[in-house]
């Protein structure tokens, strides 16, 4: 089974798993951290060399790491409600806690999962907005000029006007010039991340790199992208 | 350009510093004590993919951030600093220290020189069941673990442990409060808290500890002999004794560890292992910014050297 990991209000990734459905037969479903978070029972088990795990979720039962065919991982922060009684300084340790768990439990899924987290981030690979712009240069994007100074707030960048959602290593863009799509799969790769959408501005001479999300937004995922996921998780009808 | 920042009467940074000057090999200090004196100002394109900026220090020559070959940084957050731990956490004061963090991150995150450590290396202690699966893939044995917010599975896998004569632990899976506590009758007595937060359950491995500083290439293995259940803590138990002395690693052991530092992008790393009587070489955690100062004085190990070299680009 896939599994969309998801926060309960988003809406493009319960349309995109409903097509991955009904266009191309995958089994995905929607989970969301809550789910997760509130689970009854759950684990995360190693014997030294080995790990495996399980969770069991209100609405699907035992799943365990051998039953999670693939993940498409949009989790951008985990639910603290229940923590709302406890003391502060205790709800920081806890909240600390439950990010590096569950950043560990989706990360030893033995499976595909676009985007693995890491440490720090739940997300994958997260970074600072002049990291992004730095890595947009470095892999010949073209860019506004931007300066970060210790007294002077951050700089804006350009306003969003198109994007391209890049896919392990394939660029889908109704509106971006294809001659970018190259440097686009680059920056990814650079950045670490299976999945990532790449705002561009406009320019003088076209657009300039503006912003990257590793959670994208599957409403404007074309047929080709539904279908390179669908592939991916082995699911594609023939 | 060398520069080392952070605490300069800080003991890692000042034997680095020490070590520099004795091999006659210039440096900038820079001295987060004097946040309000410094800017800091780059654009992250840069020139042909490398960062341009300078970073300024009232009564001191500007530093081109573009010419930094080796950066050794230790900063400490604003709690640590008397002038700002009192402040509100809005203050304009307190607010600008944390942007000159920041910003100093990215700087190091981008510069093109040697640099000890880079932000995603460093986050990696932020999980350790992460890191764990990590420093398996290395090829170090970890430690039998369980995490679970289920009371009966954790109960099952202490009692489990205890029939075969071994004690577990429990520790933090996150880089707060990270103190190991052997669990209790009494612990088992209060399971039912599981069912707000998982927790991290591991055996306990006997045997004997060896801390492994790794600096680039170069390896510094120190015995320690210790009677707390976590050496670094041994001096706070009631008559708890810690030794250190150096030691011989296998070395195929010390290319394992050089192995694990590049696989965690730690080109300076504190590696936690331990020797059972069995020989089997079990690796606990890699600190992403270890105060190596600590084996260093005890034993004599030329660690900071090796740093300094390394920044030097002396040294792989």
């Amino acid at each position: 089974m896939l599994l969309c990991l998801c926060a309960p209000d988003d809406r493009a990734a319960q349309w995109f798993t409903t097509e991955l459905r009904r266009r191309h037969g995958v089994q995905a479903r929607i989970v969301t951290p809550q789910e997760l978070v509130y689970a009854p029972d759950m684990h995360l088990r190693s014997d030294g060399t080995a790990s495996s795990s399980s969770v069991t979720l209100k609405s699907v039962g035992p799943l365990d790491s051998a039953s999670i065919t693939g993940v498409i991982n949009r989790i951008a922060f985990l639910p603290d409600g229940h923590l709302a009684n406890v003391a502060a300084t205790d709800r920081t340790y806890i909240q600390q806690e439950l990010l590096a768990i569950w950043s560990s439990w989706i990360s030893a899924l033995p499976c595909t999962v676009l985007n693995r987290p890491t440490a720090t981030s739940i997300s994958g690979p997260m970074y600072h907005p002049a990291v992004w712009h730095h890595s947009a240069a470095a892999a010949g994007l073209p860019v506004a000029q931007l300066t970060y100074d210790a007294d002077l707030p951050d700089p804006v960048p350009p306003t969003p006007v198109q994007s391209a959602i890049v896919c392990q290593g394939q660029c889908h863009s109704a509106s971006l010039p294809p001659a970018l799509f190259g440097a686009c799969c680059d920056l990814a790769a650079f950045a670490g991340l299976d999945m990532v959408e790449l705002f561009f501005g406009a320019g003088p001479d076209g657009p300039v790199f503006s912003a990257a999300s590793p959670i994208p937004d599957l409403g404007r995922a074309d047929s080709a992208l539904l279908a390179q996921v669908a592939q991916i998780f082995h699911g594609a009808a023939p | 350009m060398i520069v080392l920042a952070g605490l300069p009467d800080e003991p890692p940074i000042a034997r680095v510093a020490t070590a520099l000057d004795d091999l006659g090999i210039a440096y900038r200090m820079i001295d987060q004590r004097r946040h309000a004196d410094m800017h800091l100002s780059f654009d992250p394109a840069g020139a042909q993919g490398i960062l341009q900026g300078h970073l300024r220090c009232a009564g001191e020559e500007d530093i081109a951030l573009e010419t930094v070959t080796g950066l050794y940084q230790r900063l400490h957050s604003d709690d640590s600093f008397p002038d700002l731990c009192d402040l509100p956490p809005t203050h304009p004061a307190r607010v600008r220290f944390g942007r000159i963090v920041t910003l100093f991150t990215v700087f190091s995150d981008l510069c093109s020189g040697r640099v000890l450590n880079r932000t995603p290396g460093m986050g990696t202690n932020n999980s350790k069941p992460f890191q764990a699966q990590i420093i398996a893939r290395a090829g170090f044995a970890t430690p039998r673990t369980l995490i679970t917010n289920v009371p009966d599975k954790a109960r099952a896998f202490v009692l489990d442990a205890k029939a075969h004569g071994t004690e577990v632990i429990f520790k933090s899976a996150s880089a707060v409060r990270s103190i190991v506590r052997t669990v209790t009758a009494g612990d088992l007595n209060r399971l039912d808290r599981l069912r707000i937060c998982p927790v991290q359950f591991q055996e306990r491995v006997t045997g004997r500890d060896v801390r492994v500083h790794v600096v680039g290439e170069q390896v510094f293995a120190t015995r320690i002999t210790t009677t707390g259940v976590d050496y670094r803590y041994a001096s706070r138990d009631d008559g708890g004794e810690t030794d250190l002395a150096p030691f011989a690693l296998p070395p195929e052991v010390a290319a394992r560890s050089v192995a694990l530092s590049q696989a965690l992008d730690l080109p300076l790393a504190g590696i936690d292992l331990r020797e059972t009587p069995q020989g089997e070489w079990v690796c606990f955690e890699v600190n992403p910014s270890p105060a190596y100062s600590y084996y260093e004085a005890n034993t004599g190990q030329p660690i900071s050297t090796a740093i300094a070299q390394y920044l030097a680009g002396m040294s792989d």
